[in-house]
């Protein structure tokens, strides 16, 4: 009998140790995180945890009366109502654009495709200013609208490509059979561009609820949003807390780890479109 | 002409309705602040209501200002030592993930995922691994007979500076790396084998071939890299807090002192106006590389 040659692709050695690399800086976090006090302060740390416990993920449920999951849950309210606002205005604009004919369209749409060129950070000065004139500073409603603001350029044009795919004739023999505007775009378009739409979502979720800078500068006294908070919190006027740290991090990194690997398809494709846009 | 589109003017203002929420917010909260933007670089504007139209000056100050220089500078100076760092790691990891082989796909998902979590949740975790004391990155070292005493990371600019490198290197490497997967992917199999009848080796193929006919998206993904890397806030923010004295502050992090911590509305506008011009130049870049992509 001939013996099987088992054979090894050296490719995947090193993919597996470079894989192993790359895991690493939340393998340490992980274990810090389920360590005891006197194990994360102790010196030389220890790679493998010797002890186990939850304090820390007990402390970031119950510090301050739980201010850490309020902070989790505005930052989930906000992400939630930014990403309906950004689809439904995302999927209106892109079939105006794509199928309708009304005065100005080439003009509207420059304006628009304007603001995929200037990121939020030249403009957080006169916005602040503004915000504070419509006496939204510190709310979640300016944080939405500016989230919607920064958001939809990208998606409308995301979603006009989507729609551009569709062939006219579909929409017109639709309207041949008697369905009215809205008919059309409900039963016909809508189904067509749902994955377009599902991207949009993803990429809406994602930017939402990995900002930063935004929430710093809008909303960073009573109502502050997760990763904020979370930086406050781990960093705070006392010294560095490397237990919460370690656990509120993670906490923060599973909802989006979580989105990432069932709708991986659609995290590439918008952030692709975002770099080849 | 289309039967769809009702050509009286009625149909085609109810048709503007489709896209009105996006210009209403569009107006809102771009152009009227970037018309507001250009307006107030032209005054002295502060916190207390005091504003006085003076021109150029804030222009002038900010070229004047050492710290706003200095800013400018390391914000430079980042991106062109991250870019680099970046691009070398994107391609080798690129080629490691490029063929298709069994589980090539959880490689590529797992080089992908540092790029989805938060740069905030990234700084904090790296400022863990980098803490001088508890740190696991001084014990490897140390074990390594690399260091013989622990080094204090964020404590300098020296220090603090390679270390973001590196954890912005594993953090976006990733999203390079699929750029130049695609970009393996548009080169047409027979013109390698085309090569190989010719006699052509490996490395040949690799700089005759490859490398030419990847050109504009190595160059779209190195301008990426720039335009973010001239964004950097919340690694420096959060990871050094742009010390020590100013040290690591960057473009964006010092607007951000002179707009919310000095209130100095007026000047925060001009030197954002400042930055503007630079993104905008870069973008032209991007614009340029992506205009055809298989010319060269």
């Amino acid at each position: 009998m001939k013996k099987k040659k088992f054979h090894i692709n050296p490719k995947i050695i090193i993919n597996v140790v470079v894989a192993l690399l790359f895991i690493s800086p939340l393998y340490w976090t992980f274990i810090t995180s389920i360590k005891e006090k006197a194990e994360v302060y102790g010196t030389p740390p220890t790679l493998f945890p010797k002890s186990f416990s939850l304090e820390n993920y007990t402390k970031i449920f119950t510090i301050n009366d739980g201010i850490y999951l309020s902070y989790f849950f505005n930052s989930l309210k906000i992400t939630i109502i930014t990403v309906f606002f950004v689809c439904a205005i995302s999927v209106l604009a892109g079939y105006g654009f794509s199928k309708l004919a009304f005065p100005g369209k080439g003009m509207w749409m420059t304006l628009i495709m304007l603001a995929l060129m200037v990121p939020f950070q030249a403009l957080m000065v006169p916005l602040y200013n503004i915000m504070s004139e419509l006496n939204l500073l510190n709310s979640q409603l300016s944080l939405i609208f500016i989230y919607a603001t920064f958001q939809t350029p990208f998606c409308v044009f995301m979603m006009k490509n989507s729609f551009d795919m569709i062939p006219k004739e579909l929409g017109e023999a639709a309207v041949i059979d008697g369905a009215g505007r809205f008919r059309t775009f409900s039963k016909i378009y809508f189904p067509l561009v749902l994955s377009g739409i599902v991207t949009v979502g993803v990429y809406s979720a994602y930017t939402t609820w990995n900002d930063y800078i935004i929430a710093l500068v809008f909303a960073n006294t009573n109502m502050k949003t997760f990763n904020v908070g979370l930086v406050n919190m781990a960093l705070g006027d006392y010294g560095t807390d490397w237990g919460i740290l370690t656990s509120g991090s993670f906490v923060g990194l599973i909802p989006i780890l979580i989105m990432f690997i069932f709708l991986q398809k659609y995290f590439v494709k918008g952030m692709m479109s975002g770099a080849l846009k | 002409m289309s039967i769809v589109h009702i050509k009286n003017k009625k149909g085609e203002t109810l048709n503007f309705l489709f896209i009105l929420p996006a210009v209403l917010l569009n107006l809102m909260f771009f152009i009227w602040p970037f018309v507001r933007a250009l307006y107030m670089s032209f005054y002295d504007w502060s916190l207390m209501g005091n504003k006085k139209f003076i021109g150029l000056g804030n222009f002038i100050e900010a070229f004047h200002d050492e710290k706003f220089i200095n800013s400018l500078i390391f914000t430079l100076k980042y991106a062109v030592i991250v870019t680099p760092c970046l691009f070398i790691v994107a391609f080798a990891l690129a080629l490691l993930v490029n063929q298709n082989f069994k589980g090539v796909t959880i490689f590529r998902t797992i080089y992908f995922a540092p790029v989805v979590i938060s740069m905030t949740t990234c700084s904090l975790v790296w400022l863990w691994i980098y803490n001088d004391l508890y740190g696991v990155l001084n014990y490897i070292l140390d074990k390594l007979g690399i260091i013989s005493e622990n080094i204090l990371w964020m404590n300098s600019a020296d220090t603090s500076l390679p270390a973001i490198v590196f954890m912005i290197t594993w953090k976006m490497a990733g999203f390079t790396m699929l750029i130049l997967i695609g970009a393996f992917q548009t080169i047409d199999e027979e013109v390698y084998e085309a090569a190989s009848i010719d006699g052509a080796s490996k490395i040949q193929k690799f700089t005759r071939i490859t490398l030419p006919m990847i050109k504009s998206y190595i160059a779209l993904a190195m301008i990426i890299s720039v335009i973010g890397s001239v964004l950097a806030f919340e690694q420096f923010s959060i990871m050094t807090k742009g010390g020590p004295s100013s040290s690591t502050t960057t473009t964006v992090h010092y607007i951000y002192n002179t707009s919310f911590k000095y209130f100095h509305f007026g000047y925060g506008s001009a030197i954002s106006m400042i930055l503007l011009v630079i993104l905008l130049g870069l973008s032209y870049f991007q614009m340029a590389a992506l205009k055809d992509p298989t010319d060269n």
